[in-house]
């Protein structure tokens, strides 16, 4: 409840230094729309940006569980074997230097314009920050608790699933929130490559049309989705790692 | 020589080399069976490492030479060390059952309740690790220890971590729960070594060499007549080691 009125007030706030901006520095419409003209956008133009917005809600959550599942195995494999971490940290750093506007048009090329490419989009642009925090997660566990286990005589899966993964969470978790902030701009970039559907592809329709309120209010649905996927996943992270204290600051 | 041999339950003979130098020189190791043996130095000497090295850990340097164990259970140590190493998602009485989690055993918590009770943690069973103090911690380790049911018990500076007044009520509380187990014990802490080994053990110029205690028992208490007499003993063999390393 406590969050819910912070959002509003925050809000509430941005609204008003834009309104502010409006007025003072005297923009006209087609440029900068005053929030009342958006706001009468987001109504008028209620279907079309609902049904729009449910495209790239779907893309971003399915290239968000995907990228998370492919994210997590990664880890893992890194973790467990050598010569895994020798053939694919280098590949996976590779991925990270190929500019991801670049990758977009290839991308369509080969998946079409339907949600797949928008899908694999999502799935590239979480893919590095889950993989990465996740294994440095599983990288730093105390060699004492590994002797430990070890003398107690616990076979490698157990240790890996009731002992190194546990211990990753917290890190893992800082991957997963930045990885939520990231979801919705691969949807986005996807649909703006090539696509008939979807919030992206709305703002270039927009565009094309000079219609900048529609453009602010298809804007404003993204953020919107951003803000509550970063909530649900920074809700479920701090419910799995309760008991790390450095996980909360007062 | 064959009984000399079946009392051993430990024998460890060689050398320790790290980094091209050697740590320890043909030393040689023998604990009997139900005592405690302390083996005293100072840092970086290779106290730890032999303990690793007798629990068939992975070792900082070589070993040449032999590790025998006269094998009692199919799991034969437990461990514990100057860090409690409690796992921190796990409720207490969980991190007790923690090597029975490990193996996929079932669950003994009739018998986890019982031994927190001996270190007087029973009520706090259900609370997290982050919630309890350092001494509490410490026994809730020393509970985990006792409730894997081993022979031998290796503790790698279990106290030194510990204020006086809570290390010397865990000291106590070990000594009565560990008894009967084979416990070999690392420490800076002359007084600890002397007030629970039988054996004690001196790492001095690369080699391993025996304080003899009276008849072999530990000096219980600091009040205890010739108490001082060993302990100026054993400080005058650490300073002595000290000055010639």
């Amino acid at each position: 409840m406590k969050k819910i009125f912070k959002f509003i007030i925050y809000s509430s706030v941005l609204v008003v230094i834009w309104w502010a901006i409006k007025l003072f520095s005297g923009t006209p419409d087609f440029i900068l729309p005053s929030p009342d003209i958006v706001i009468k956008s987001m109504i008028d133009n209620y279907y079309l940006l609902f049904s729009n917005a449910l495209i790239t809600l779907y893309e971003i959550i399915v290239g968000f569980i995907l990228g998370t599942l492919l994210g997590l195995i990664t880890g893992i494999q890194l973790i467990i074997s050598k010569n895994s971490r020798k053939l694919l940290l280098p590949f996976i750093l590779l991925s990270q230097a190929i500019p991801i506007f670049a990758l977009a048009p290839i991308l369509t090329l080969w998946l079409g314009y339907g949600i797949w490419s928008k899908v694999i989009m999502t799935m590239i642009i979480i893919y590095f920050p889950i993989t990465i925090s996740f294994y440095e997660g599983l990288k730093r566990i105390d060699p004492m608790v590994v002797n430990l286990i070890s003398i107690m005589g616990a076979g490698k899966l157990s240790f890996l699933f009731k002992v190194r993964i546990p211990f990753a969470l917290p890190q893992l978790s800082s991957g997963l929130k930045l990885a939520a902030a990231f979801a919705p701009i691969g949807a986005v970039i996807g649909e703006w490559v090539g696509s008939s559907k979807g919030l992206g592809y709305l703002m270039l329709y927009a565009s094309g049309r000079v219609q900048i309120d529609l453009m602010f209010a298809s804007i404003i649905v993204l953020a919107i989705f951003t803000v509550i996927l970063y909530n649900i996943v920074s809700f479920i992270t701090n419910q799995l790692t309760k008991w790390d204290p450095k996980s909360y600051i007062n | 020589m064959s009984f000399m041999k079946n009392k051993h339950v430990i024998s460890v003979e060689g050398s320790l080399i790290i980094e091209d130098k050697n740590l320890l020189n043909n030393f040689s190791l023998r604990v009997n069976k139900g005592t405690w043996t302390t083996i005293l130095g100072q840092s970086g000497v290779g106290k730890s490492t032999l303990l690793k090295l007798i629990a068939g850990l992975k070792i900082p340097g070589k070993f040449n030479g032999n590790v025998n164990i006269n094998n009692i259970n199919k799991r034969t140590f437990s461990w514990m060390s100057q860090d409690d190493l409690l796992l921190p998602w796990m409720n207490i009485i969980r991190n007790v059952c923690l090597g029975q989690i490990l193996r996929n055993e079932k669950l003994d918590y009739r018998k986890a309740e019982k031994l927190l009770q001996k270190v007087k943690l029973k009520n706090l069973s259900t609370q997290l690790p982050e919630t309890l103090s350092e001494g509490m911690r410490q026994r809730v380790a020393l509970a985990r220890t006792l409730m894997e049911e081993t022979e031998i018990v290796l503790m790698d500076e279990p106290f030194s971590s510990l204020d006086y007044v809570t290390r010397s009520y865990i000291q106590s509380l070990s000594r009565e729960l560990l008894k009967n187990k084979t416990v070999i014990m690392v420490t800076h802490d002359p007084t600890e070594a002397l007030i629970l080994s039988n054996n004690l053990l001196l790492i001095e110029n690369k080699r391993l060499t025996e304080l003899k205690l009276p008849n072999s028992e530990p000096i219980r208490s600091i009040n205890q007549n010739n108490f001082s007499k060993y302990y100026e003993k054993t400080i005058k063999k650490l300073q002595q080691a000290h000055i010639e390393s």
